[in-house]
């Protein structure tokens, strides 16, 4: 194996080992190997001088380790939970809505993932679930001014379903709307 | 196992301020940096493990990067300390020297003890 055969063998290996970093640490690293590479290269006077600069890298492995240190959520599990999620949604639109809106809910938040991932998840979730719940129950306050409201043995049974779903399905909303 | 692990942790612990200590004397671009390391005595490590630690301590604000031509070959990336980096070290060789002082007495008393 030629010196450059060795050093384009070794960037393959880093590149493949690192696919899963973030694109910017990831050419980062790249660039910064690149060019410890190419300088060991050409101050090299052999080819096993060149192999001896790739053997003091060190593995590619332990190079994509100490970037991310945090372990690595394990695939299988993701796959699990986004299956359960995907499993509840078709519960919720087919059998039972609110027990598949619960399934929903939980398996998403139960996927392994990052800081950062967990933060825009709950963040997603909770305007999934407050926004449409605040824009209705604006909507009913600003109908109630409007109009008196109707004494509670006139409630619809509709209506008390509409409460229920506020109360169970989207909690935040419901908590605000049921104290009123 | 023991010791090998606790010296492995001393030293990637120290490994830290002997960059931002190299750094304070000039700037420096990787490979210069990273051969300058690994050629120190007792300091001996893969020498790919230091770029993961360069890019950790810009993102931390200790260092900062600047691209700058080079005579013999394509532009070096450029390591030099922050004024935070400086404080951090000072910081630390302190800490250092009290912590080292501490355990040399410690250790110097056992080597007596068990002549």
């Amino acid at each position: 194996m030629t010196k450059k055969d060795a050093v384009t063998e070794y960037l393959k290996r880093l590149k493949r080992v690192a696919r899963d970093l973030p694109r910017s640490q990831r050419e980062e690293m790249l660039t910064d190997i690149h060019e410890h590479l190419s300088a060991a290269t050409a101050e090299a006077t052999s080819d096993a001088a060149v192999l001896s600069a790739i053997e003091r890298l060190g593995p590619p492995e332990a190079i994509v380790a100490d970037l991310a240190p945090a372990p690595k959520p394990l695939r299988s599990q993701q796959l699990f939970f986004i299956a359960t999620a995907l499993a509840g949604l078709v519960i919720a639109l087919t059998l039972q809505f609110y027990v598949g809106q619960v399934i929903v809910v939980v398996s998403l938040l139960l996927i392994p993932t990052t800081r950062r991932g967990r933060v825009a998840m709950i963040a997603v979730l909770t305007a999934v679930l407050v926004v449409p719940s605040l824009l209705i129950f604006s909507a009913r306050l600003a109908a109630s001014k409007d109009s008196q409201p109707p004494p509670p043995q006139f409630v619809e049974p509709v209506e008390r379903r509409y409460d229920l779903n506020l109360w169970i399905g989207h909690p935040f909303g419901g908590a605000t709307y049921l104290p009123r | 196992m023991g010791q090998r692990t606790a010296t492995a942790e001393l030293r990637k612990g120290a490994l830290e301020f002997c960059v931002l200590a190299l750094l304070c004397r000039e700037d420096r671009y990787g490979f210069d940096l990273v051969r300058t390391l690994s050629s120190v005595d007792g300091l001996a490590t893969s020498e790919g493990t230091i770029y993961p630690l360069l890019s950790r301590l810009k993102k931390e604000g200790t260092v900062s990067t600047i691209w700058r031509d080079s005579d013999t070959g394509p532009p070096r990336k450029y390591y030099s300390i922050t004024s935070q980096g400086r404080l951090a070290l000072g910081a630390f060789r302190d800490e250092w020297k009290r912590f080292s002082a501490a355990l040399n007495t410690l250790l110097d008393d056992s080597e007596a003890g068990e002549q």
